[in-house]
């Protein structure tokens, strides 16, 4: 009895068990099968419905939605409806499908950026990829009444930025960018304020290398050009009315056809390599041109852009302006920007530099240290100073205490703590040097003796000149004669000459440990030669320092001559209280 | 069923019943105190009150009062530890993803003052040895706090949500609009109203006196935003009250000057300072010090803020070289600094947070004076200020007393020299910007010309153009949690 009643309990009991677990098995369990609800590009626009129908059409059209709705990382210009129907009605066209497909794939592209960029990562300029069209998109500002909003390509305003969905970015704008189509060439014989400059273009030749679209052009280190245009009242402020005019003061030959010829190399000089929009022209201090030997150099004081503006042999040269508002114009093939001043190449002679190494913008920053006696500054890492880097280990400037022990021009050094092949030391540093005109020089490297740097190669762009120097190496000492030390019995100055060896300060310098007495040569101060340069192009070029032996010590540099090889290369002297003494 | 289970039937109910009485079941935390139990004594208010400044410590308040007034100045440059927030805001080139514009740490003092006003007064009922002088002391302290949050708040987003209300449940409404700037300016001018009757003039001891809000604290903050009304009057008034109390004097510029300033602290020309101590360093040393260094001076501070005597190089002026900066290495020193040769280590860099001194109410008087039309009271106040820092002849100007925009470049150019790095700069320059409806619009937009990235110059320059482009955005974190909030307009 008992048992019967366990087992109909039983019996219930499993019943009940299979069929909960009927019920549940005829239930599809729910995975996710999403890592994430956030939609992609196409998600986005299709949620938007209201803003994005067109656009979301066009990339049915065209193909495109299928790439954008999977993985990758894009950056998509998302022009509203607003905007592609003001497009249409530029066009004539009614609807989206009236237009040619391959134009709908050509916006598509010229929208789409294969990399994700951020508002925040807009300047003045491009931006850092190009569209998949291969143009780059400009970015700005512009403030309208007290507004300001932010412009894409001159043509848009950002309406929204940075929505993020899953594959890339999207930025609302209200107009449909499009693509340059003007050559550069054709931009200029448009625009009459330049017609003096479109027919010098036209006098050389230089119009028609101009005028090719990149994808039609075989040169392909020609395809992107950037030209530096002279409209027809900067010319005339210049006191050039005509193209006659241009062609009386520029061309040498009469015949601008020829390459060598000046005009010819006049409007070289204006055109450069490669797209270089404002922040790239003024981020590099020197561009090459189209014409072949000479360099401009770039600069941007507060907000000015300006051209060749140079400090040579001592005299500032004013330097020529850069329309900034109207510049930064995207062409087919380049960038059209436009001068506020003229400038043309200048003709220059060489001549010597005597470059004190401690002239560095850094340096003469340092208020209270800068030339004043026994003082020297932090020790720089490599990356603190704009014009000297270096491997490891720090470089300071120095400025020798009252009782000196070395004869160096303004009394003051570049210190460097280690110059040697020693795996975990310093075994370089380079240095930028002040603007030489093209030509043959003679590299003197004054410097004062210690103990590193016994093995050092010098190479000025990366060529290493005849002789490896030793910094290590001490003169003959110096003779007391009457109250005057100078050189000693069979040297003289012509003779170091003959072995590469000069000293750099002379006249009446007061002996240090006897100011009464003077002198003349001293065994530890000195300038070596380091071999012959010829510099191609007039430019600021780079001077590097390498160590070939191992030596422990510092190296301290005074001063690096380049003096041209057929001129005087003993005079002047440079002292240490500043003054320079001549040939007498 | 038998007689024994239903006894054990009953024996079970009675257990449960009894049981369920106990501790366990209680809603009441076992190791903290509700609010219930704790706004009883006179030092339970005076705990919440020091809970109010001790919130002033915490991180990241004070870095963001220095990030937020030095930023967009023209005093700072970036150093190799710069973060990309920073370089974003000196570029002008602010979303609303940027941490610096989160301002939930000055909420939170906000609210510890919203807690001591809401709930102070019912300690009167429950502690009879708590008078009401002693209570609305304690009032005036947390409606001065709140009322100089704010003000940061105003100046630095310009409309932004108004809490007058302690958050203290969970009925409490988060959801809240922004009020406006002239909104909010009222409100910060009713309660430093408020607070200047309800605050004491002293607590007895310097160190309390410079590190609670006292009856001149007040009117300091009052004199402060009466300038930005420009209220010259009022301004003039607060001034005045805090000069002829004759309880502040300029530290004499000796040899001590610095150390007794800004080393020491709570000095007798210190009105209300953030104590930073042992327990809790302050945020410069990792920003200022080490050798990744966030930050370092603008090159144009030494040789052209502070000037340098060419003919005697031991002359300086004392604010510069050794003080505010170390002009060898540009690095900043004002929180630094032991004298002009020894330097605080990690562990000791408790300089404290300067907010207001004596030389700031001088100046500020001299702003109004100069507004008013009285250009020589305030040259006169630039006097005092140069001759006690020995300010050298290239810093100074010679300038007729009407030229009132001359003698505005000049006092801007002084505040920099005597508060530099103290977080005052940008709101300086703004303040002066936007009076006369932007008159002064140049002040900014030559600042963006020489601090902003190349390439982002001339972006910068046009945004600032835009005047609302010179507060904050809102914190998108802020904007996903309280749906009320409408972000400011430049940044829709």
């Amino acid at each position: 009895m008992k048992t019967l009643k366990f087992i109909k309990w039983l019996t219930s009991i499993s019943f009940m068990v299979v069929l909960v677990a009927a019920l549940a098995g005829c239930k599809r369990e729910e995975f996710a099968v999403n890592t994430t609800t956030d939609v992609n590009i196409v998600g986005y626009l299709n949620n938007n419905a209201q803003s994005f129908s067109l656009l979301s059409k066009i990339l049915q059209i065209t193909g495109s939605d299928n790439s954008l709705n999977g993985y990758g990382t894009y950056t998509l210009f998302a022009p509203n409806n607003d905007a592609i129907t003001k497009y249409l009605a530029e066009l004539g066209k009614t609807s989206v499908e009236q237009v040619p497909v391959n134009d709908l794939k050509d916006l598509v592209k010229f929208h789409l950026i294969r990399d994700t960029i951020t508002s925040d990562k807009f300047t003045d300029g491009k931006l850092r990829t190009v569209n998949m069209y291969g143009q780059s998109i400009l970015t700005g500002a512009q403030n309208i009444g007290g507004v300001t909003t932010l412009t894409i390509n001159r043509q848009a305003t950002l309406l929204k930025a940075d929505i993020r969905t899953g594959n890339g970015i999207i930025h609302i704008i209200d107009r449909v960018l499009k693509p340059a189509k003007l050559t550069l060439a054709q931009a200029l014989e448009q625009n009459p304020a330049y017609a003096i400059f479109t027919e010098a273009l036209k006098a050389t030749k230089l119009y028609d290398s101009l005028n090719v679209l990149p994808a039609n052009n075989p040169d392909t280190t020609k395809r992107f050009l950037t030209v530096l245009a002279e409209s027809d009242a900067v010319l005339k402020a210049a006191g050039i009315n005509s193209f006659a005019q241009l062609k009386a003061k520029y061309s040498n030959t009469g015949n601008p056809l020829l390459v060598n010829d000046s005009l010819h190399l006049f409007m070289n000089y204006h055109i450069l390599p490669g797209l270089k929009y404002l922040p790239d022209i003024f981020n590099a201090s020197s561009h090459t041109t189209q014409s072949p030997l000479d360099v401009v150099t770039s600069k941007l004081i507060n907000q000015t852009i300006l051209i060749n503006d140079d400090t040579f042999n001592g005299i500032h040269e004013v330097g020529a302006r850069i329309d900034r508002a109207s510049s930064d114009n995207t062409m087919a093939n380049g960038v059209l920007h436009f001068m506020a001043d003229h400038y043309a190449i200048k003709v220059r002679f060489p001549i010597p530099v005597y470059w004190e190494v401690t002239d560095q913008p850094e340096f003469k920053k340092l208020n209270g240290i800068y030339r004043v006696t026994n003082k020297s500054s932090p020790n720089y890492a490599n990356g603190d100073l704009q014009d000297i880097t270096w491997q490891t280990g720090s470089v300071s400037y120095k400025v020798a205490p009252e009782a000196r022990q070395f004869y160096v021009y303004n009394n003051d050094y570049l210190f460097v703590a280690a110059l040697r092949t020693a795996a975990t030391a310093n075994s370089f540093i380079e240095l930028k040097t002040p603007l030489l005109v093209k030509g043959r020089y003679k590299v003197w490297v004054s410097f004062i003796r210690r103990g590193g740097g016994k093995g050092v190669s010098v190479l000025f762009d990366g060529q290493p000149l005849s002789r490896v120097l030793n910094l290590t190496e001490s003169l003959p000492s110096q003779v007391l004669v009457g109250d005057k030390w100078t050189y000693p019995a069979g040297t003289s100055p012509e003779s170091l000459e003959a072995l590469g060896k000069k000293i750099t300060f002379g006249g009446k310098v007061p002996y240090y440990n006897n100011p009464a007495q003077t002198i003349d040569y001293y065994k530890d101060s000195y300038a070596l030669l380091a071999g012959t340069i010829d510099v191609q192009k007039t430019d600021r070029h780079f001077i590097r320092f390498q160590a070939v032996a191992d030596a422990s010590g510092d190296v301290q540099f005074d001063m690096i001559h380049f003096i041209p090889e057929n001129q005087d290369q003993l005079y002047p002297k440079f002292n240490p209280d500043g003054s320079i003494v001549q040939k007498p | 069923m038998n007689i024994k289970v239903k006894f054990s039937v009953v024996l079970l109910l009675i257990t449960l019943c009894g049981t369920s009485c106990n501790k366990y079941l209680s809603l009441e935390p076992q190791d903290g105190i509700i609010r219930q139990n704790f706004w009883k004594t006179k030092e339970q208010l005076k705990a919440a009150v020091n809970g109010c400044y001790a919130s002033l410590l915490a991180d990241p308040l004070v870095e963001n009062l220095f990030l937020w007034g030095e930023l967009r100045g023209d005093m700072l440059s970036a150093g190799t530890g710069v973060r990309n927030n920073e370089l974003n805001v000196i570029n002008v080139n602010i979303t609303s993803t940027n941490t610096i514009t989160d301002w939930s740490v000055i909420y939170k003092t906000i609210n510890n003052c919203n807690t001591v006003i809401d709930f102070g007064p019912d300690v009167l009922k429950s502690d009879n040895t708590l008078t009401q002088s002693v209570l609305n002391g304690y009032l005036g302290e947390a409606y001065a706090l709140r009322a100089l949050m704010y003000f940061y708040l105003a100046r630095s987003f310009g409309d932004v949500p108004l809490k007058l209300k302690s958050t203290t449940s969970d009925d409490d409404n988060l959801q809240i609009a922004k009020s406006t700037q002239q909104q909010v300016f009222a409100q910060i001018v009713a309660d430093l109203k408020q607070a200047e009757q309800f605050a004491v003039t002293t607590y007895g001891d310097r160190n309390n006196d410079k590190g609670r809000i006292t009856r001149y604290t007040v009117n300091a903050i009052l004199a402060d935003v009466y300038l930005w009304l420009n209220d010259y009057d009022n301004c003039i008034k607060a001034c005045d009250y805090i000069i002829n109390s004759n309880q502040f004097t300029l530290v004499p510029g000796d040899s001590n000057w610095f150390s007794t300033v800004f080393f020491q602290g709570n000095s007798v020309e210190s009105i209300f300072e953030v104590q930073f101590n042992q327990i809790k360093t302050n945020p410069f040393y990792n920003m200022l010090a080490i050798p990744s260094k966030r930050f370092k001076a603008a090159l144009k501070v030494g040789p052209e803020l502070y000037t340098i005597d060419n003919l005697d190089i031991t002359n300086i002026d004392i604010r510069g070289d050794g003080a505010s900066v170390k002009f060898n290495d540009g690095s900043i020193y004002k929180y630094q600094g032991i004298n002009s040769g020894s330097t605080r280590t990690s562990a000791t860099s408790f300089a404290h947070w300067f907010v207001y001194r004596y030389s700031d109410i001088l100046l500020m008087k001299a702003e109004a004076l100069n507004q008013q039309g009285n250009g020589q009271g305030a040259l006169d106040i630039i006097q005092t200020i140069r001759l006690r820092a020995n300010a050298l002849p290239g810093s100074e100007r010679i300038l007729q007393p009407s030229d009132k925009s001359g003698i505005t470049d000049y006092l801007l150019d002084e505040r920099a020299r005597e508060f530099a790095f103290e977080g005052k700069r940008w709101y300086d320059l703004l303040r002066n910007a936007r009076r006369d409806n932007y008159a002064r619009l140049d002040l900014l937009l030559n600042v963006v010309a020489t601090t902003a990235a190349a390439e982002n110059q001339q972006a910068a320059i046009v945004k600032l153009r835009d005047t609302r482009s010179h507060y904050f955005p809102i914190y998108l974190y802020e904007l996903q949690t309280n749906k009320a909030l409408v972000q400011n307009p430049f940044y829709q």
